[in-house]
């Protein structure tokens, strides 16, 4: 890492742990500024999770009221995304879990309508991934969005999800092989591609 | 180059974040020179081409602008139980409360006469109590008081029964607050972890044998409140009432749990929190948390 990224990342963590500070002082003001900061990173990590707008919303809102509850228990040499994003991974991975065998009523079925595109209904290659990133397994998705959207290191990654570097990568090297046949199966690839057509 | 390494050395690349094509084409060298001899590498560059494209071409979803006051008042929430949980009962100055209306809370729960009630008397006394906090609340919150309101606190639900609530919450997950079939008697004299009005989603709540005594405790919130008796997605309540005694998730490393903590919930106001914790030690027979 450059010298001037060094700097600034530790200028940003400086800033972090002050308003972490703030926050276990019990001042809304440093609680509103860490929910504004970090709140559209881990909604964009819900978001691709859960396929939903309205549950990564919830997610969202569960992570940072357990966040902000459990302050005291982050490390503060460590990073703080990475213990961020480990509990919105986790509430996504329970949301996911709990969705599977909780019961729905046909009527409330009927009632939220999903925004998710139905698979007849994609149109753009960016909706063929997300259809994709929906079926593979769970750990494989948060670490192919960790890696690809939200741009952090495998390190951070190992952070977030517990686990070695080695195993992050494993992850990610299977979740591109998986969207790769998904994306094959729909007849999406060729199809969109330009470029190794042109080798 | 062998056919084996190429999908490692396109996923090496990747790992680096370095761009796999440049005009056009793939841009390392080595890995170009195979795929234009062997059509299947050239099929794997392919879609690695197809899914990069498409990861870019994501597009940002933003997040509900409201959804920071959403967090800050449930945060906001959290604080206030936690500490009326550390609050001195004996010392601590509590909020007037000008009760009404609360006649129409009979306290329809008999003596148990032992140290143990059933479930369906507790749930019932957790909502006729529920019922009651609610209108405590409305009347500490400065609404005019109707004609025919009561002036007097109704009794608390029979001695004997005292205020043990239902622990029911069966799933690990809190989200979910699964409710089980059959509510689980605690023993009685239970100290009520809080007493809080929430909303809740109606469709988490669906256990048959309470939801008579949710919708009861709705709707009288609901007409006290002069809110619409038309339901919608959401149901007001008291978390403890419900039985929302949540138990520790063991795969939960983050959340200690030492207090009850709602999850998915919208508190009616701070100030109604406040009284309804206020209300405990109002109440004849009802125990505040820290005794």
């Amino acid at each position: 890492m450059p010298a001037e990224h060094h700097a600034e990342h530790d200028d940003r963590a400086e800033r972090i742990r002050a308003i972490v500070a703030r926050c276990l002082a019990g001042e809304t003001a440093a609680a509103t500024e860490l929910v504004d900061t970090f709140r559209q990173q881990v909604f964009g990590l819900a978001y691709r999770m859960l396929g939903h707008r309205e549950d990564a919303e919830d997610v969202t809102q569960e992570t940072f009221v357990r966040a902000l509850r459990s302050l005291r228990s982050w490390d503060e040499s460590r990073d703080f995304i990475p213990w961020l994003l480990a509990i919105a991974g986790n509430r996504c991975r329970t949301f996911l879990a709990s969705k599977s065998r909780r019961p729905r009523f046909a009527s409330e079925c009927d009632q939220l309508p999903d925004p998710a595109p139905s698979p007849a209904a994609i149109r753009t290659l960016a909706e063929e991934v997300e259809l994709a990133l929906r079926g593979i397994r769970v750990e494989y998705r948060q670490a192919f969005v960790l890696f690809h959207e939200q741009e952090l290191s495998y390190s951070e990654i190992a952070q977030a999800l517990g686990c070695p570097v080695g195993t992050v990568k494993t992850w990610v090297h299977r979740a591109r092989r998986e969207l790769i046949e998904r994306l094959r199966a729909r007849d999406v690839v060729g199809e969109h591609s330009s470029a190794v057509r042109r080798i | 180059m062998q056919c084996e390494e190429f999908e490692s050395r396109l996923n090496d690349l990747l790992d680096e974040r370095c761009p796999l094509f440049a005009d056009g084409a793939l841009a390392d060298t080595a890995l170009a020179d195979h795929a234009a001899v062997c059509s299947a590498c050239a099929s794997i560059a392919r879609g690695y081409e197809t899914l990069s494209e498409g990861v870019s071409s994501w597009e940002r979803v933003e997040v509900s602008a409201d959804l920071t006051s959403r967090v800050i008042t449930q945060w906001e929430l959290a604080k206030a139980q936690s500490l009326a949980s550390a609050t001195d009962w004996d010392s601590a100055e509590l909020p007037a409360l000008r009760p009404v209306g609360v006649q129409r809370v009979v306290p329809a729960v008999a003596a148990s006469g032992g140290r143990w009630a059933t479930s369906r008397e507790l749930a019932l006394a957790g909502a006729l109590l529920a019922t009651a906090a609610a209108l405590l609340v409305i009347s500490g919150v400065g609404r005019t008081q109707h004609a025919n309101d009561a002036t007097t606190v109704a009794t608390a639900p029979a001695v004997g029964v005292g205020p043990g609530f239902v622990a029911v919450d069966t799933a690990q997950e809190s989200s979910t607050k699964t409710l089980a079939a059959a509510p689980v008697a605690v023993p009685v004299g239970r100290p009520v972890p809080q007493f809080t009005l929430t909303t809740l989603p109606i469709v988490e709540q669906m256990t048959e044998s309470y939801r008579p005594l949710l919708e009861e405790t709705d709707r009288t919130v609901r007409k006290s409140l002069g809110l619409p008796l038309t339901s919608d997605s959401q149901m007001i309540t008291s978390a403890a009432a419900m039985g929302l005694v949540t138990q520790p998730d063991p795969e939960d490393s983050e959340s200690s749990w030492d207090s009850l903590m709602p999850d998915q919930v919208v508190p009616v106001t701070n100030s109604a929190v406040r009284s309804v914790v206020a209300l405990l030690r109002v109440l004849p027979g009802v125990e505040p948390v820290n005794q």
